[in-house]
């Protein structure tokens, strides 16, 4: 009986290592950053509140993922001391400058393109583009992200008559008093930084965080042991 | 080793270990943050703070609540916290509450230590 859950034990560890899908560690995972640093943010549309709204709300975001996040207002009040008021210039500084004077491993430099609430009649359509860039001490670009979200209310359907209209009429006006930009740039965060493919490694404060290394690094050794089959192939191409 | 050896042990242990497991998922309850740390209103005050800025005030309250709350287990308070208090009452002209909340900063995040040095200097030069 023993034996046979341990034999089962086993084919269930072979079975998970059998079917690998290596992959190269990333740019930001070669990094292996501890801080980040978010800088003010530089804002190009025409809403003058949309850039202290999300410079709010990044330092939990990146802190949950178990990053040290330096304080954003006391970065802020630093910089603003020494004459940068204005995010633009701060962007326009040398990444290793910033990165040096702070000494942090990793800046974050996030650019708002569109912060906007479009009215059409009986429809108001709200839009959030954000770009998101982390540089390392170097200067160098090791991730970037855009995120471009839209909410529409919803427009009079075919068959509700007057009632559908009046509703539509009221959720367009409700938008356009206030614009639901908050939910859509918090959305925007989570997809940039959280979630899918382009989410970033964990933090060292985060519980996952030497598990998560251990496999880039037993990954990134698996892969080095592979380009003997490769080299088979590679000549040919070469010719 | 026989079964009948193993189980007298076992029927004196199983009381012991039961206390301890209500007392551990008590202590579990005694409301630890959901996620690593508690952030509280942080994100909100800070954005009100930038919106009005004449009202520093509720800010400044939530993040000495939440120091104040921690303070027994400060492993729950976020990164930064005390740096952005240090940095309220350094603007309020508050010199050794500065300085005493940069200097927790600096204790508890050895990422903050370059960046708290330097505040620090600057405080002591009297910038």
């Amino acid at each position: 009986m023993r034996l046979l859950f341990l034999s089962l034990l086993v084919l269930l560890l072979v079975g998970c290592a059998s079917q690998p899908s290596y992959r190269e560690a990333t740019d930001l995972e070669r990094h292996q950053a501890r801080s980040i640093l978010i800088v003010p943010v530089l804002n190009n549309s025409l809403d003058i509140m949309a850039s202290d709204a999300v410079l709010a709300s990044l330092p939990r975001l990146l802190g949950e993922l178990g990053y040290y996040v330096f304080p954003v207002h006391t970065v802020r009040t630093l910089l603003e001391q020494d004459g940068y008021y204005e995010a633009a210039r701060i962007h326009d500084l040398p990444p290793h400058e910033l990165a040096s004077l702070f000494g942090a491993d990793l800046v974050l430099y996030v650019r708002i393109e569109q912060w906007a609430a479009q009215y059409i009649v009986l429809q108001t359509s709200t839009v959030v583009e954000l770009d998101y860039r982390l540089s390392n001490g170097q200067g160098q670009t090791l991730w970037q992200e855009r995120q471009l979200l839209r909410h529409t209310t919803e427009g009079p359907g075919v068959n509700n008559g007057l009632v559908g209209l009046l509703g539509s009429a009221i959720n367009a006006a409700m938008e356009r008093a206030a614009p639901n930009f908050l939910p859509l740039m918090q959305q925007a965060n989570q997809q940039a930084l959280v979630q899918g493919s382009s989410r970033l490694p964990p933090g060292p404060y985060h519980p996952g965080f030497a598990r998560y290394y251990q496999y880039v690094r037993l990954q990134d050794a698996q892969l080095q042991d592979m380009p003997a089959t490769n080299d088979q192939d590679e000549p040919a191409l070469a010719r | 080793m026989t079964e009948a050896m193993v189980r007298p042990g076992w029927r004196r242990l199983a009381p012991v270990l039961a206390l301890g497991l209500l007392v551990w998922s008590l202590q579990g309850c005694a409301s630890t943050p959901s996620g690593l740390y508690d952030w509280g209103q942080y994100p909100q005050r800070l954005h009100q703070h930038y919106h009005e800025p004449d009202n520093t005030g509720a800010l400044q309250t939530e993040l000495e609540r939440l120091v104040d709350k921690w303070q027994q287990t400060p492993q729950y308070l976020p990164p930064g916290l005390y740096a952005e208090l240090a940095t309220l009452y350094w603007l309020q002209g508050q010199r050794d509450d500065a300085r005493r909340f940069f200097e927790l900063e600096y204790q508890a995040w050895p990422e903050s230590r370059p960046f708290m040095r330097l505040v620090l200097d600057n405080l002591e030069s009297g910038n």
